[in-house]
């Protein structure tokens, strides 16, 4: 996947047709962190405590949603995808990348979560099983992708500044 | 010498009945953010770039401060402003969380 260029207003990417097809399915796997994932507080006696957690739930819900239906109508686009060369040039508005990274990032600790949370040194040492390899592979390449949307946004962002 | 006449028109005093002071001075809730083993640093730091609007320094120092010490007080807020921040950073998945500054 490589960088292209861009306008004031969105982005260009260039993705062979599995890196296409890798990008969609893992977007697909979205959302994988409960909504129950987060607390407000460690403290227990905040005002209206309970009220304000659920209130938490209920935004990051739909905020959930909102992106989900996101996902299932902007990659649907007629021009989102257009075939070039090699595969197919993506494109992306700036405020898209912020729900992409969230969303691949949602995956990846999603992945993480079901694999029991494991430390960071324990991480590089998860044998792959029938049951454990399909969530490493998911926390990988969903962090390949925010790694490459990451680079992007500081590669931007010093180009705007140079 | 000349004497200065008296001014004609005296300058009001506010009374300061509702000031800001609640927001300075009442001890507030402090937004924490805590180490965790999986979101990527880059990724933190931007994300605190983006909920706060700080330049990337800023931002790289809270970063590591959560790396190494596990956790950085990012702001303290009145209740409201402190819960806004936090949706803001979970909705990114961080670990952050409000605490009442004590």
């Amino acid at each position: 996947m490589k960088f292209i260029g861009r306008n004031e207003e969105q982005l260009v990417f260039e993705m062979t047709a599995r890196e296409k097809s890798l990008f969609l399915a893992i977007l697909g796997l979205y959302p994988q962190v409960p909504e129950s994932h987060h607390r407000l507080s460690q403290q227990v006696d905040l005002p209206d405590a309970q009220a304000n957690q659920r209130l938490l739930e209920e935004s990051v819900k739909a905020q959930k949603a909102e992106s989900q239906k996101w996902i299932t109508t902007a990659f649907k686009e007629p021009d989102r995808f257009k075939p070039g060369k090699t595969g197919f040039y993506l494109t992306i508005k700036r405020p898209e990348l912020e729900m992409l990274l969230q969303i691949f990032n949602d995956v990846r600790i999603g992945s993480w979560l079901t694999l029991g949370s494991p430390a960071a040194g324990q991480k590089k040492k998860l044998v792959p099983n029938p049951q454990t390899a399909p969530f490493i592979q998911r926390m990988e390449l969903a962090g390949a992708f925010e790694m490459f949307f990451l680079k992007t946004i500081r590669d931007e962002a010093a180009d705007t500044t140079a | 010498m000349a004497t200065e006449a008296p001014p004609v028109v005296l300058p009001e005093i506010e009374h300061a009945d509702q000031t800001d002071s609640k927001t300075s001075f009442e001890p507030g809730f402090l937004v924490i953010c805590w180490d965790d083993p999986i979101n990527l640093m880059d990724y933190v730091t931007h994300v605190f770039q983006e909920v706060f609007r700080w330049e990337r320094q800023r931002a790289e120092k809270h970063m590591l401060e959560v790396h190494h010490k596990g956790k950085s007080v990012l702001t303290r807020e009145s209740l409201e402003k402190a819960e806004f921040y936090v949706h803001q950073l979970q909705k990114y998945n961080l670990h952050a969380t409000m605490e009442p500054n004590q």
